[in-house]
């Protein structure tokens, strides 16, 4: 598991990759990312969970802590391209209300509740 | 090896508070600069040449650290390393080799064996003096790392006894939580409204460990707290949330799965925030059912929550719900493999109506896991719908309690007590906190308390004691062995009675007490009160309220009085 950034040249775009498992042991590695880039209004962090396997509910956490970081900012989190199984993770704590989350690689997770894809 | 014998070391030397070292080797002394070394720092020092006596030496004495010599691992049948750390494994004692420079074999049997650390001969007082700080830092390290999992083992038991208090245990209903760290961020949470209807609620905080308990307490209060007074789950969930929403810091919350079971068994609603699907179990074919999937954000996150909709099951007798927390089918065995949703479906669609399915998941998780350690807590819950669930609540002859809102909003409260439950059962209590539950309090506590107390124990003793005497009397000319316990309160009662009136224009209190007695000559009495001249009991008693009370008025027998208080005090700072 790692996490790896990309900030763009005028520092408004952060890519945020996490690959492999996604849990409470990132918690620092990942608030790294974000904390210490200078000049940070209006800042679109896009989190990466393409390499994402897993996620516990730590990782939900820290998505919240980043939504906050971001929201006081003038910024926003866009989440981005998750796995199956971390989509229905997302989709059981129903963040699609508080995140723009964006399927496109890995379609067919549409809304509908109870069907028991991995919820 | 150094075998110079200028030092003749007793076999125990007494020398400071370091604490004691043994020194195994299977030369005459051991090394000098080591003893030498060990004895100007106010170590003691222990020596032994074999085996047997090394062990004897390490049970005997309280040892803090072990050199040992790397011959004496060539022929380690009896893994003495192996032994030492196995017979104070609470403690980390470091056991140190003592290695030829350059001896690779030798040195990779040490590791074998399983040494803490290992010093090359010859070797420098400065490589002892650093190898032994680092053991040390290494055994306060682990001693306080030792005690701060001592302290919340305590803070469990603790948290165990208060949640124990807040929530029903009902036989029926099958229960498994297990915690990855000594805390649970799992919450298993049973109640039952006042119409029998019960409530079991299971919660999942984020993480685990101490952070995640925190909440738990708020969260037990809050949920048995407005489940007994009645309040729907909705409301309850909404309340959870807002309460957690302070409380919590942000990236912290609490998915939840909420069931309400019908008590006459004919169905359940069910609410799911953040949690996986529950699950309902068919009796008849022993497949699932149905599913109810999360349909809102779990608690905490959000200051108002939106779209908690309740979930309308029917339910037959014998069906069964099933609640869990990802933790279970997170659960990965020694490969890494997840237990998964897949298996646990597979699990629940064999429900037959001999084994229990709860039995059959506890034994194929088990079987799964085998020794992994837990990644996350891990919980499930199995609601049988059978009436031993929701039997309604035996209310041992405390009769009715009514409560009834008359105009603009007030209202009136009324308790029975009856037979046995006049010498079991203490009513004010009771009392004072239904009204603390249904007013914002017209009038002062310590008024109320203190007039409810004299006027109950005045019916109790005057009232119900009088005639039963008087009746055992009786009884007792007639037949000495009839009187039980059991039935000597048959027939007697005391109602009590609050309600909200206004006196005089001020927001009051009206309590009237009834007992089942035959009254008592309350003029008298009272007139013996004014005048000053009776110092029984009961005139006493009967003066304190009439101190505190705006009116006090008997009925003609005296068995019925009604007293009025109002708290002019409580209006003065109003105004």
């Amino acid at each position: 598991m790692s996490v790896r950034r990309e900030v763009s040249e005028d520092g408004k775009k952060v890519h945020i990759n996490i690959s492999g498992r996604f849990d409470y042991k990132l918690s620092q590695e990942f608030r790294d990312t974000y904390r210490h880039i200078p000049g940070q209004e209006g800042v679109a962090y896009y989190v990466d969970l393409s390499d994402t396997d897993y996620m516990d509910s730590s990782a939900l956490g820290m998505l919240l802590l980043l939504r906050e970081h971001a929201k006081c900012r003038g910024g926003a989190v866009f989440i981005e391209r998750p796995s199956e199984q971390v989509g229905s993770i997302l989709k059981v704590a129903n963040f699609e209300q508080l995140f723009t989350i964006n399927y496109t690689d890995n379609a067919s997770l549409n809304s509908g509740s109870g069907a028991g894809a991995g919820a | 090896m150094n075998t110079a014998t200028s030092l003749q070391l007793p076999p125990r030397t007494l020398a400071g508070d370091s604490g004691t070292v043994l020194i195994i080797h299977n030369e005459q002394h051991p090394p000098d600069l080591l003893a030498q070394y060990l004895l100007d720092n106010d170590f003691d020092i222990l020596t032994a040449k074999d085996v047997e006596t090394s062990l004897e030496l390490f049970r005997a004495n309280s040892v803090r650290m072990v050199f040992i010599d790397a011959d004496m691992l060539a022929n380690d049948a009896c893994d003495i390393v192996g032994q030492i750390k196995s017979f104070n494994s609470d403690n980390f004692i470091p056991v140190i080799a003592i290695v030829p420079q350059g001896e690779a074999a030798i040195l990779a049997r040490c590791a074998d064996a399983g040494v803490d650390d290992y010093l090359e001969t010859p070797f420098s007082s400065a490589a002892l003096q650093i190898r032994i700080a680092a053991m040390q830092e290494l055994r306060e390290l682990q001693l306080s790392y030792k005690n701060s999992i001592e302290e919340q083992v305590v803070g469990k038991r603790i948290l165990s006894t208060a949640l124990s208090a807040r929530t029903l245990e009902i036989e029926p209903v099958r229960k498994l939580s297990r915690s990855a760290a000594v805390f649970s961020g799992d919450l298993t949470l049973m109640a039952r409204q006042p119409d029998g209807k019960l409530h079991v609620l299971l919660a999942d905080f984020t993480g685990h460990g101490l952070s995640a308990a925190i909440g738990v307490l708020p969260v037990a209060d809050t949920f048995s707290v407005m489940t007994e007074k009645g309040f729907e789950p909705d409301v309850i969930i909404q309340q959870i949330n807002n309460k957690l929403h302070t409380l919590l810091p942000t990236g912290m919350f609490m998915a939840v799965s909420l069931l309400q079971l019908d008590s006459e068994l004919h169905y359940a609603n069910v609410w799911n925030a953040g949690m996986p699907d529950i699950y309902v179990i068919d009796y008849a074919s022993g497949h699932i059912r149905e599913r109810i999937g999360s349909g809102c954000l779990p608690l905490g996150i959000s200051e108002n929550l939106e779209n908690i909709n309740k979930t309308h099951v029917d339910v037959k007798l014998g069906d069964q719900f099933i609640l869990h927390s990802d933790g279970l089918t997170d659960s990965v065995n020694a490969d890494g493999e997840m237990f998964g949703i897949e298996r646990f479906e597979q699990i629940l669609n064999h429900a037959n109506k001999t084994d229990s399915v709860f039995d059959r998941v506890v034994q194929e998780l088990d079987a799964f896991c085998g020794d992994t350690p837990l990644v996350d807590d891990v919980s499930i819950v199995c609601v049988p719908c059978v009436h031993e669930v929701v039997q309604p609540v035996v209310n041992n002859n405390i009769m009715s309690k009514h409560v009834t809102h008359d105009y603009n909003g007030s209202w009136r409260w009324m308790m029975e007590l009856s037979g046995a439950s006049l010498h079991d059962v203490d009513p004010v209590p009771v009392v004072i906190h239904e009204y603390n539950k249904l007013t914002a309090q017209p009038v002062s506590m310590m008024k109320l308390h203190n007039v409810l107390t004299e006027l109950y124990r005045n019916a109790l003793e005057y009232g119900v004691f009088r005639s039963v005497r008087k009746q055992m009397e009786r009884t007792h000319r007639c037949n000495r062995d009839e009187i039980t316990n059991a039935n000597l309160f048959d027939g007697s009662y005391i109602r009590i009675e609050l309600q909200q009136i206004r006196y005089r224009n001020l927001p009051a209190m009206l309590i009237r007490v009834e007992d089942s007695g035959r009254g008592f000559d309350h003029e008298r009495v009272m007139r013996d009160v004014m005048d000053r001249q009776n110092d029984v009991a009961i005139g006493y008693g009967l003066k304190l309220v009439m101190e505190t009370c705006e009116s006090l008025v008997f009925n003609r027998c005296g068995n019925t009085v009604e007293a009025i208080i109002a708290d002019r005090q409580l209006r003065g700072c109003d105004t």
